[in-house]
């Protein structure tokens, strides 16, 4: 216990060594040439705009949370489109044989492409706005999350399964009760590399393609020349991006607490 | 038995032309705002005369450079520090914890900033790209060291062998297959990134061109620039692996065994 405690001081002692040098550093003037500005200037800059909302450009007077907002709800709707068509396509290629090998070669061809390709693209034909921010996030996680389902889905023990059969449950028993808790796990990876790439991608097609949100906050921040409000905006996304990461941790843990049980 | 025979002959080569199909009635019959989506033939003729006029070819020139140059560079510091924080227990717990406060920022969300510190040119794609690479490499890189097997380093500091013999010749060789496993991941996260850095912040290379197209209204000119971009990632991809097979499974199973 004693010495878990000793570990976290000695991380806390870098970032705090971190923070110290930036801050004196930025006092001394040694990084006006780069123009960024001092911790101290950053965080006052993050509390307004937490708190009082700050003018950005043609923005008008944002707050951070009415931004992330509007980052969050895209990333839901984008999401669980993805969830809701790739976690069906990803387990019937899983369960089905004959509909992985029709499917596989669309994965083949499709999948190499970065995400934010599509962004050009989607902007021709669904003009900038939600729909192309929609479109993005859906493409970035529909694959992790109907790749990952299909290998869970593959990869469920064949015991089970055989248990399963002998014992005489139905096909949709067997789907509900056996295959889906099984896959569980291999589902929540996909889910959260998914929902990282989906909070990544929108912030980048808020950079370029919408004209609200965080992405579009530090991008004003940028050409109103206010660094403050670019570091502070960063802050908040990586706090988000953390917080959604953690938060289907926790949900994994909780809800599969039973599966700790059931394998060892 | 017939119907096993048709998934195979499918899976083998006529999902290419049930491709080509599907596409050419989705371009006949699916009008998209003003404009119709492009046919595969156009798209294609549309390459074709890009990669003969050269333009194409220089834009493949810029993105490799690009990423080649970040993708060094990353690769260069991140396996030197992932190798320290793996090797040297204090120092990793001096770094992580700072690390992992600067990991979870998608990396466009650095764009901004370093488009506001350097501007809009060659930079920001390699840093952006040295970022999105950065902590797939790194983060393997511990992680291979760290698990490399004591039964290794116990046998040669029995055998006598000193800090650098032990370091170049044991550990690093043992975390080699979850080094390159993390240069992989690195690479196709650097790739990826890059192509956001393209359409947003450097002006050239292949995303840059694909965004061009938009303005310049040459949808067939877009398709085929993320065709180049997703041949190209997986041509890339595909030298990892085989690399990786090369080393992984047929200089490792030697010593292993």
């Amino acid at each position: 216990m004693g010495k878990k405690k000793f570990k976290i001081n000695r991380g806390i002692r870098t970032i705090i060594l971190f923070f110290v040098l930036w801050e004196l550093t930025s006092q001394l003037g040694l990084l006006e040439s780069f123009h960024i500005p001092s911790p101290s200037t950053v965080f006052k800059t993050f509390f307004l705009l937490l708190v009082e909302g700050i003018h950005v450009g043609e923005l008008g007077r944002v707050t951070m949370f009415k931004m992330a907002r509007d980052s969050l709800s895209r990333v839901c709707v984008g999401f669980f489109l993805a969830l809701a068509i790739g976690f069906p396509i990803g387990f019937w290629m899983g369960w089905n044989k004959t509909v992985k090998a029709f499917l596989e070669n669309m994965y083949t061809v499709l999948r190499p492409l970065p995400p934010f390709a599509w962004v050009p693209l989607s902007l021709f034909f669904l003009g900038p706005g939600n729909l192309t921010s929609f479109f993005v996030i859906w493409i970035g996680a529909f694959f992790p999350i109907s790749l990952n389902t299909l290998s869970a889905v593959e990869n469920v023990e064949k015991r089970y399964i055989r248990a399963a059969l002998t014992l005489g449950l139905k096909r949709r028993q067997l789907i509900w009760e056996v295959v889906i808790p099984a896959a569980l796990p291999g589902i929540f990876t996909g889910i959260r590399i998914g929902l990282g790439m989906a909070w990544g991608l929108v912030v980048a097609a808020e950079l370029v393609a919408v004209k609200t949100g965080l992405g579009a906050l530090i991008w004003r921040a940028d050409l109103v020349m206010r660094p403050d409000i670019i570091l502070a905006g960063i802050i908040f996304i990586g706090m988000i991006a953390y917080g959604l990461e953690q938060g289907i941790l926790w949900l994994q843990q909780n809800l599969l607490r039973w599966q700790k049980g059931l394998v060892i | 038995m017939t119907s096993k025979l048709i998934v195979k002959v499918f899976q083998r080569w006529l999902w290419i032309p049930c491709l080509l199909l599907v596409w050419t009635l989705f371009a006949k019959f699916v009008h998209l705002g003003t404009w119709s989506f492009p046919s595969p033939w156009f798209t294609f003729e549309k390459w074709w005369w890009l990669f003969k006029n050269g333009t194409l070819i220089k834009d493949i020139g810029s993105s490799l450079f690009h990423v080649g140059y970040g993708f060094t560079l990353s690769a260069l510091i991140a396996v030197s520090l992932g190798t320290l924080m793996g090797w040297n227990r204090k120092m990793f717990e001096y770094l992580n914890p700072f690390l992992n406060l600067i990991r979870p920022t998608p990396p466009a969300a650095w764009l901004p900033l370093v488009v506001f510190v350097w501007g809009i040119g060659l930079l920001p794609g390699i840093l952006l790209v040295i970022y999105g690479s950065f902590f797939p490499i790194l983060l393997n890189t511990i992680n291979g060291v760290q698990n490399v097997e004591k039964r290794y380093v116990n046998a040669a500091l029995t055998l006598g062998l000193g800090k650098r013999r032990l370091m170049c010749d044991i550990v690093l060789p043992a975390a080699f297959p979850s080094i390159l496993i993390g240069l992989r991941m690195g690479f196709g996260f650097a790739w990826m990134v890059l192509i956001i850095a393209e359409l947003i912040a450097v002006q050239s290379g292949l995303g840059y061109m694909i965004l061009l197209s938009v303005t310049t209204l040459e949808p067939e000119s877009i398709i085929a620039g993320m065709i180049t971009i997703g041949v190209v990632g997986l041509g890339l991809d595909q030298f990892f692996r085989v690399l990786i097979d090369k080393y992984i499974l047929k200089w490792q199973k030697g010593i292993v065994i």
